[in-house]
């Protein structure tokens, strides 16, 4: 990654990446499980 | 055209902007005023959390505290988006579904108790209160910089255009408010951002232009590491902070952002669960364009700060200098006597003193950007500190009306007479916070951060524990608040303000800050809540069955008493 150190580029940009993947990967995986039970209103 | 009349231009149309929109939105009932009706879209709800999200502080303040931290200010951003996943993966859908207007109230009624009530009530204040008085002092700041008129007058002319939203709109205007104030806020975080990164590196996304070369085909990150090293101070690439402290802090951060009030009640806004956990991704997406900008920012404005103004004659610097020093934000004293400024890490030889809180506000001018940048920034600057200003007015209000007056004093007061409570209460609520602007108690600047660890000690537990057991009693939720609350605040008084004998950094328990203080106190609520739930006896099954409930996504109704 050009002229970052890993350390610092995750501790500034990826951690923030990283966490917003992750919600949209639990919003998918949510929306899945409630298609699966009829939960989904 | 000149710098003032682009200011007052941009400022007076964005200030037009949110006044038109009150006026549109006003609410009519109760449930508008404190829920915005509950039928929200999850892309406009993750716009208004956005906003709401972030203040004065995350605009002025952030990217400042990290230009002069370095990889230590890297706390800041890990914390304070983190704190999102928490809050889409624990707390917001399970919330939405219990289906209430305010935090205390779930609190009450999921611990079936008044007394739990009323200390969650009593946090919330607390938390709301430090945190509103910083923004109040954002918008005054802004104003007396920008628009050349006293520090006070500039508070108050903040309180009249939020009051005239707040309590005309309750929620709803404040949300649709919100929205338009994200759109304000964020185009002047980035119009500057993008300028200075093309200006310097040649690349116009910012978040990779802090890791490219500069015209002589040097990484920008080891040139400032190298100015860094000349002047004195620690490298800006690596961190001087301890691990375990940096994991407390950014954990406390984190729970903290998860727990403050006027954060999680955006979430009741919405139609049904799915929609609360969408726009918690949403608002996470909106606020990771800010986040990752700043930075970026702090690298650009450390880099192009250093070189403007070290070893150069006083005589030249620029415009800005002076018009900063007038603030007293910046100041110079020629210790040696050469006429020229020096700047290092050394106290005895530093010759300027730098506010944190300038950097984002100064730096389109150090870099030579058009006037209407400049104008952008002041007009964004006073968006973020509006919209969060008003969000924690609303929970304040909310927490008066809703819960002392409706849920404890008088129960039997109409829905007319709860809405008039409910403005009244946000009257107030903004007479204080603008006191507090104005005459701002030292404790302020300090506890600001550490509203986060108060939020983190009392709430959380209680909240996460109420949705994932069935068990715990109201015993143990109150206890664990308390002591949770009291432990956070007899370490900041003790650390921060040298009560029960004060104390150094030596002296800090197991070498944890006090802002990172907020973790180890919500392991003790944890801990005392679980304890205490064991040996007393279990919730009434009423109240087993609604945990049971809210579980199930399906099925979450309209938001009620």
């Amino acid at each position: 990654m050009g002229g970052f150190k890993l350390g610092f580029w995750f501790a500034q940009q990826g951690s923030i990446y990283v966490f917003t993947i992750l919600i949209f990967i639990y919003i998918r995986l949510m929306n899945k499980l409630d298609k699966k039970y009829n939960l989904d209103s | 055209m000149d710098l003032q009349t682009w200011i007052w231009l941009l400022v007076g149309i964005t200030f037009a902007l949110y006044i038109g929109i009150a006026i549109w939105s006003r609410a009519g009932s109760t449930k508008e005023f404190y829920v915005a009706g509950g039928g929200v879209s999850p892309l406009a709800n993750g716009l208004a959390t956005a906003a709401d999200w972030m203040s004065a502080a995350s605009f002025i303040s952030m990217a400042g505290l990290i230009s002069f931290n370095g990889y230590d200010g890297s706390v800041y951003l890990m914390g304070w988006t983190g704190g999102y996943v928490l809050l889409a993966l624990l707390l917001a859908p399970y919330l939405r579904k219990f289906g209430k207007f305010t935090v205390p109230d779930f609190i009450g009624d999921r611990y079936y108790s008044n007394v739990a009530r009323t200390v969650a009530v009593f946090c919330a204040l607390l938390v709301s209160f430090t945190y509103v008085a910083g923004q109040m002092r954002g918008v005054g700041l802004v104003f007396s910089r920008f628009l050349e008129v006293d520090i006070n007058t500039g508070v108050i002319i903040g309180m009249i255009i939020v009051l005239f939203y707040a309590v005309l709109g309750g929620m709803k205007g404040i949300t649709y408010t919100q929205v338009a104030q994200y759109c304000v806020l964020i185009f002047a975080f980035m119009v500057p951002a993008i300028f200075i990164s093309i200006q310097i590196t040649g690349n116009p996304i910012p978040q990779l232009g802090f890791g490219g070369q500069d015209a002589n085909g040097i990484y920008l990150l080891d040139k400032l590491d190298g100015l860094h090293r000349d002047l004195g101070f620690a490298e800006y690439t690596s961190g001087s902070k301890s691990k375990l402290d940096v994991f407390f802090i950014t954990a406390a951060l984190m729970v903290g952002t998860a727990g403050l009030p006027h954060v999680i009640v955006r979430f009741f806004t919405v139609k049904k669960v799915s929609d609360a956990r969408k726009s918690a991704g949403w608002a996470l997406l909106f606020i990771m364009i800010l986040y990752t900008t700043a930075p970026a920012i702090a690298v650009f404005a450390r880099t192009n700060m250093i070189e403007t103004v070290n070893n150069q004659e006083y005589k030249n610097m620029p415009d800005w200098f002076t018009t900063w020093e007038e603030t007293g934000l910046l100041s110079f004293s020629d210790k040696n006597n050469d006429g020229k400024i020096q700047y290092l890490a050394d106290t005895s030889k530093n010759e300027l003193i730098i506010d944190k809180d300038i950097m984002v506000l100064a730096n389109p001018e150090i870099a030579g950007l058009p006037n209407w940048v400049i104008a952008l920034v002041a007009a964004g600057a006073l968006a973020a500190a509006l919209s969060t200003a008003a969000g924690l007015l609303l929970v304040i209000s909310a927490s008066v009306s809703h819960d002392l007056i409706k849920k404890m004093i008088k129960p039997d007061i109409s829905e007319k007479g709860e809405l008039v409570a409910a403005r009244l209460s946000a009257v107030v609520a903004v007479c204080v916070a603008g006191y507090f602007g104005i005459n701002p108690p030292d404790f302020v600047a300090a506890t600001v951060a550490l509203a986060f660890g108060l939020a983190a000690a009392s709430f959380f537990p209680a909240i996460i524990l109420g949705i994932f057991t069935k068990k715990m009693n109201k015993e143990g939720a109150i206890s664990g608040m308390i002591i949770g609350i009291l432990m956070m605040l007899f370490y900041m008084l003790k650390f921060k303000f040298d009560w029960f004998g004060g104390g150094t950094k030596e002296d800090w328990w197991f070498g944890i800050s006090p802002e990172g203080f907020g973790t180890v106190a919500m392991i003790i609520n944890f801990i005392v809540s679980i304890v205490i739930s064991k040996f007393t006896p279990d919730p009434p099954k009423e109240v087993q069955e609604i945990v049971a409930n809210i579980r199930i996504p399906s099925g979450a109704g309209e938001a009620t008493h």
